[in-house]
């Protein structure tokens, strides 16, 4: 049988209850944000009540499901199923790989599923988003990455030095060295910015705007393509220290 | 190293500073069993030492500071910070013959210019916002002379030329 899939599999089985716990929040959501527009009319009140109360619900949640899968890894260290993990044929990158991918699928189908539910009573009521739901995925994968890669590293470079209990030292250091890996890739490679690949245009918001405004969000070449993949890089590189530490941690 | 001018104070907590890193340094290797923690940990406090004295001893900074301009642009370059804060896109910066020459495809930020006596200038921008001491300019070309330190405001300006010097003007 295939490992991955068995592994994935493994970790639905361990949060089958929070998934459920996400579901019941999308379809509740569902049936309340249409009382809004009952109670409170098709305007524009309306829609910025339901819009704030969907980006604060789904970030609360998706922040309370992180918490949940960093302390249910916790809970595996201090019950010695790491060990038993890597003594196991399987490498290390493939367990983190599948909690990823894992965390990765739970958040996009919750965030998903809220997104569809406000989109949908938006729209009823006649009310358009200002910004694309293209716009809105890269950014919800970006700062998903940005804030999972790091997360994952930082907890198994300090768990590393639980034994030698330096675990604040090493959570100091690992800030500081995160900021100083940054500042120094802008450093050095701040020069090929905007020079080898075109720049990623943002979408402008289609928010009625001063036309001065606008102009000025449209003038604007947009970010620099060089540094998407200088993260990108920088992301699988943080990972792949991710699974040496944990695999090491043990030894 | 230029720029570097130190009293007893600024000795005594970079002292400190430099010696935490030190010890850091050293608890991180001695603290674990994976080589991996090891050598991050020594590699994080090395560009955390070399950080700060790049900006102890300002070794990254270009300093633009000959003829009769000075411009401090203290530069990651590509996108570069100007003092008082901005970037630069496809910024290209000279400086020939004590003219000061700044072109970019799109600028937002404060630049001071300060010339020695009284000297030309020219601004040139498509289109965006540029400001000459809060006096809004219109786009295309404009010339004039500045004998003072002025303030030079670009808020999304585009095909941004500035000529600060002898026979400045914006079709060098």
């Amino acid at each position: 049988m295939n490992t991955f899939l068995t592994l994935l599999w493994l970790e639905f089985r361990k949060f089958s209850g929070f998934g459920l716990a996400l579901l019941v929040v999308g379809v509740l959501w569902f049936f309340v944000a249409r009382q809004f527009f009952e109670w409170n009319g098709s305007n524009l009140e309306s829609a910025a009540a339901v819009l704030g109360i969907t980006f604060l619900s789904a970030f609360v949640a998706s922040m309370a499901f992180l918490v949940a899968l960093a302390q249910d890894f916790t809970r595996e260290y201090r019950a010695g199923r790491w060990a038993l993990l890597l003594g196991a044929p399987q490498p290390g990158w493939l367990h983190l790989a599948v909690k990823a991918l894992f965390g990765l699928v739970v958040l996009t189908l919750f965030n998903g599923g809220m997104w569809l539910v406000q989109a949908f009573w938006l729209g009823q009521a006649g009310v358009n988003l200002p910004f694309s739901l293209g716009a809105s995925v890269w950014l919800y994968l970006l700062g998903g990455l940005a804030l999972v890669i790091p997360a994952l590293f930082t907890g198994l470079w300090i768990a590393a030095y639980i034994p030698g209990k330096a675990t604040t030292l090493a959570f100091f250091i690992g800030a500081i060295g995160l900021g100083q890996v940054l500042e120094w890739n802008a450093r050095l490679f701040g020069n090929w910015f905007y020079q080898l690949l075109p720049p990623w245009r943002l979408p402008a918001p289609t928010l009625e705007q001063n036309p001065m405004v606008r102009l000025q969000l449209e003038r604007f070449p947009g970010l620099p393509t060089e540094g998407f993949v200088l993260l990108a890089v920088l992301t699988a590189l943080f990972f792949l220290a991710a699974s040496r530490l944990w695999q090491e941690v043990e030894a | 190293m230029p720029n570097a001018h130190f009293g007893t104070v600024e000795v005594i907590v970079f002292g400190v500073v430099f010696a935490w890193l030190a010890y850091a340094g050293y608890r991180l290797w001695t603290a674990t069993f994976s080589p991996t923690a090891r050598w991050v940990g020594v590699a994080f406090v090395a560009l955390a030492a070399l950080g700060l004295a790049q900006d102890l001893f300002d070794l990254n900074r270009q300093s633009v500071n000959a003829g009769v301009v000075v411009a401090d642009t203290s530069v990651v370059s590509g996108v570069v910070v100007v003092s008082g804060g901005g970037a630069c896109i496809q910024c290209d910066r000279s400086l020939d013959g004590g003219r000061y020459r700044l072109r970019g495809s799109w600028v937002a930020g404060e630049y001071s210019l300060r010339p020695q006596g009284t000297q030309p200038y020219a601004i040139g921008y498509e289109s965006g916002v540029a400001r000459l001491e809060d006096t809004p300019l219109k786009p295309g070309c404009t010339t004039g002379f500045i004998s003072e330190e002025t303030r030079l405001e670009f808020a999304g300006a585009s095909e941004v030329v500035l000529e600060v010097g002898p026979g400045a003007s914006c079709v060098n």
